[in-house]
């Protein structure tokens, strides 16, 4: 697909106030977020759910099969329960069993399909897989909500709606896999037709699907097990229930190795901020949508549950700060509001303001999702002169060549993929072995080195200078790629002591349209997907595309 | 053995690290691997036998060739392509890769010059590869025959070949859409050979590394 620049002047906020790890760790979803997409693109071209197969158990344990018609063709999942002991049950993606796993497929999940994909899905990475599979996903149970919202319907009862909108989700999966992982469809497959073209959009369809699986499990569970007495899960509370999702460190390795992908993802997020903060006036129908989703992200910030203490005295912080915050009278009121907090306002208000004056504007910002892929890679320009290779990188990456990297915490940490299932971990490079193997994500120290092997050489050819020298190729291409995308490169040293992983994640989650970011440490987090979304059955309605922040029972 | 296109680019990406390529060398041996092997043109194959020998060091331009000491093109296609490549738009004339295994990976990382309206022949013995200026590609001759210890020319193309094409753009352009389609099918021990060699790159796990990876160790289920 070709992806057109915008051709816009407007005033972006700059890279370096943009891309840095602290404001990445503030991030929050926005209307642009892939869930919100996709669900816009569902309710709009009027996607139909349905649920041919349900072949599960009084325990949970069977298979489904869903069937999405859209216009452009049919996807199922396929869906094997079972029923987990609870020493099994591990969110770390070296884990060898879950409660559910599951297959977005090309086309309907037919029998036939579901028998040839049950002796592989469960299997997950030890499976193999085809062409015919799009995403591969499992999912582990919120074992006490998902036993205590099952009891509770069993007994004609509805669950207690706080400890819902506590918890968030019945499951939570702990890996989605995408794009040729394991044998499945290679991401040139999707941009082949119109439906699942937008990044992550498959993936999102299998969360969402995979969202319907849970509540339909519970509402299964609670019928065999009562006798008749069961009722099924009120429609307000469905809503309120999303999916749980644990993500460690791969998404670190992901944004540093996908720079034009994260280019365009900021730039459509930023692009939409200018635009609004551009307006002249706020109408009287923007200001009374952005007052109600004001307050629903005020009661979503006072119910955010975390455990980890830094969040948690951001969060208080947070909630004093909205308090006061109230779109002016006059003129270009929503750039007068983002002035204001971007003054006196921490980095979360900030990027929450930031967040909801675009909802009130969905007509004005949301062409920009058709911006947010990105087919590119890093490649050398051969002829470049170095010369000129050396001013780009005193012009482009003046942000890297600062660090002190004789200063041992400077390089303190190393981030490398675990022989265990390829797991990407963190290493500290001091203490532990295997910093040889590190993976290329410090990008501001092999910039340094590249600068310096530059210093004196003859103003030659790139392409003569790299057949001497093919250790700083890809970072050649680099600098010679991006040097001109303003948000392609996170502008921080991530082999830094103090750099904090769940940062990175963070914003690249909020990208997707998570929230609740809850930190377990400083290298992994669970969140809340499709929280507030509209069921399959309700895409229609008029407030369909209304569910940021979405309200919680008080 | 069935797998993906992504399969391929990353796990040669792998092993050629493994091998002993550099960042950004490693990345291009898998995007030309996949390249060629999506088009039904052989490259794991002769890559998973050149991995023990690795990239050759030390190459030098001397009088418009380069020598390979029979080292595989896989771990030089794009370094050798760009210098060609600069060659020709400074007006030097081209370049000529001598003693060289493998150069249908040349032809991989000419792709996307060739698309830019650069018409390049690569030529060895009895083999034949011309972009032509709409970026069109047509292998004449022995181009699938196994190649090691060859000259390589690489020029702007001039009047193709008087023969028939051996593989032309349409047949290609078909392939390539099968595999996406379909995936390809490869050879079991030739992906366990670059699969050893991608395991170079992996840290053993350890009871520390694994305490601090993502995730809980336990169940932590809320």
């Amino acid at each position: 697909m070709t992806v057109q620049p915008v051709p816009e002047r407007l005033t972006l906020r700059p890279p370096d106030v943009v891309m840095r790890l602290a404001r990445m760790g503030a991030a929050f979803p926005t209307r642009l977020s892939f869930t919100r997409s996709l669900v816009r693109r569902m309710g709009r071209e009027r996607w139909s759910m349905s649920r041919p197969i349900w072949a599960i158990d009084a325990d949970g344990v069977g298979r489904a099969a869903y069937r999405v018609a859209t216009p452009h063709g049919i996807f199922g999942l396929a869906a094997f329960s079972q029923n987990l002991t609870p020493t099994a049950r591990t969110d770390r993606v070296i884990a060898e069993a879950w409660d559910a796993s599951f297959a977005l497929t090309v086309g309907e999940a037919t029998p036939d399909v579901l028998d040839r994909l049950a002796a592989q899905v469960p299997l997950q990475e030890a499976g193999r897989f085809s062409a015919d599979e799009l995403v591969l996903s499992r999912a582990n149970r919120s074992v006490r909500l998902f036993e205590h919202v099952v009891e509770r319907l069993a007994a004609g009862r509805q669950p207690d709606a706080w400890r819902l909108a506590e918890v968030g989700y019945l499951m939570r999966t702990t890996a989605v896999y995408g794009n040729g992982k394991f044998g499945i469809a290679d991401r040139p497959r999707l941009h082949d037709g119109p439906v699942l073209e937008h990044p992550f959009q498959a993936e999102m369809l299998t969360v969402y699907l995979i969202r319907h699986f849970t509540l339909d499990l519970a509402d299964h569970m609670a019928a065999r097990r009562s006798g008749g007495r069961a009722v099924p899960l009120d429609r307000a509370l469905r809503r309120g229930l999303g999916i749980g999702n644990a993500t460690g460190l791969g998404m670190a390795p992901f944004l540093v190795g996908h720079p034009q992908l994260v280019h365009r993802w900021f730039l459509a997020r930023e692009t939409a901020i200018a635009r609004v903060r551009a307006l002249p006036t706020a109408t009287p129908a923007t200001r009374a949508r952005f007052a109600a989703v004001l307050a629903r992200a005020h009661a979503h910030v006072a119910r955010w549950r975390t455990d980890n203490p830094g969040l948690r005295g951001r969060l208080d912080g947070l909630g004093r700060e909205l308090a006061s915050v109230a779109l002016p009278d006059g003129e270009r009121p929503w750039h007068r509001l983002m002035a204001t907090v971007e003054a006196t306002g921490s980095l979360d208000l900030q990027e929450l303001v930031a967040s909801l004056i675009l909802e009130p504007h969905g007509d004005g910002v949301d062409d920009l999702e058709g911006t947010m892929a990105s087919p590119e890679a890093v490649v050398t320009d051969p002829t470049m002169p170095i010369g000129r290779l050396r001013a780009l990188i005193d012009q482009a990456y003046g942000w890297a060549l600062g660090y002190d990297f004789a200063r041992p915490d400077a390089q303190h940490l190393f981030w490398y993929a675990s022989e265990e299932k390829l797991e990407p971990r963190l290493g500290e490079r001091w203490t532990e072995p295997g910093a040889k193997l590190e993976t290329r994500i410090g990008v501001a120290r092999e910039v340094q080195a590249l600068r310096r092997a530059l210093e004196g050489q003859p103003d030659a050819s790139v392409a003569a200078f790299l057949l001497a020298h093919p250790e700083h190729r890809h970072w050649v291409a680099r600098v010679q790629s991006l040097a001109s995308l303003d948000y392609a490169e996170i502008r921080d040293n991530l082999l830094d002591r103090s750099c904090l992983p769940i940062d990175i994640l963070r914003c690249k989650l909020a990208f997707f349209g998570a929230s609740r970011f809850d930190p377990k440490s400083d290298r992994w987090v669970r969140v809340t997907l499709f929280q507030g979304a509209p069921l399959a059955d309700e895409f229609g309605h008029a407030d369909a595309d209304d569910w940021a922040f979405a309200a919680t029972p008080a | 053995m069935h797998v993906s296109l992504n399969e391929i680019a990353t796990t040669v990406e792998r092993a050629a690290r493994g091998a002993g390529a550099t960042a950004g060398v490693d990345t291009e041996a898998g995007a030309a691997a996949t390249w060629l092997e999506a088009r039904g043109l052989p490259a794991l194959d002769p890559l998973a036998a050149a991995l023990k020998h690795g990239p050759a060091r030390g190459l030098v331009l001397d009088d418009g060739r380069v020598a390979l000491a029979d080292a595989s093109c896989a771990f030089h296609a794009g370094t050798l392509i760009d210098l060609a490549v600069a060659r020709l738009r400074s007006g030097a004339g081209g370049l000529k890769v001598t003693d060289a295994r493998d150069p249908l990976f040349l032809v991989a990382a000419a792709e996307r010059f060739a698309r830019t309206g650069l018409a390049l022949t690569i030529a060895w013995d009895g083999a034949e590869v011309r972009f032509d200026a709409a970026g069109a590609l047509a292998l004449h001759g022995a181009v699938l025959v196994p190649a090691s210890d060859v000259n390589v020319d690489v020029r702007v193309a001039g009047p193709p070949p008087r023969a028939a094409a051996t593989l032309a753009a349409t047949a290609l352009d078909r392939r390539w859409r099968d595999a996406i389609a379909r995936g390809v099918d490869v050879d079991p021990a030739t992906w366990t050979r670059l699969r050893d060699f991608a395991r170079r790159t992996y840290v053993p796990a350890s009871a520390l590394s694994r305490s601090r990876g993502a995730g809980a160790e336990v169940d932590d289920s809320a």
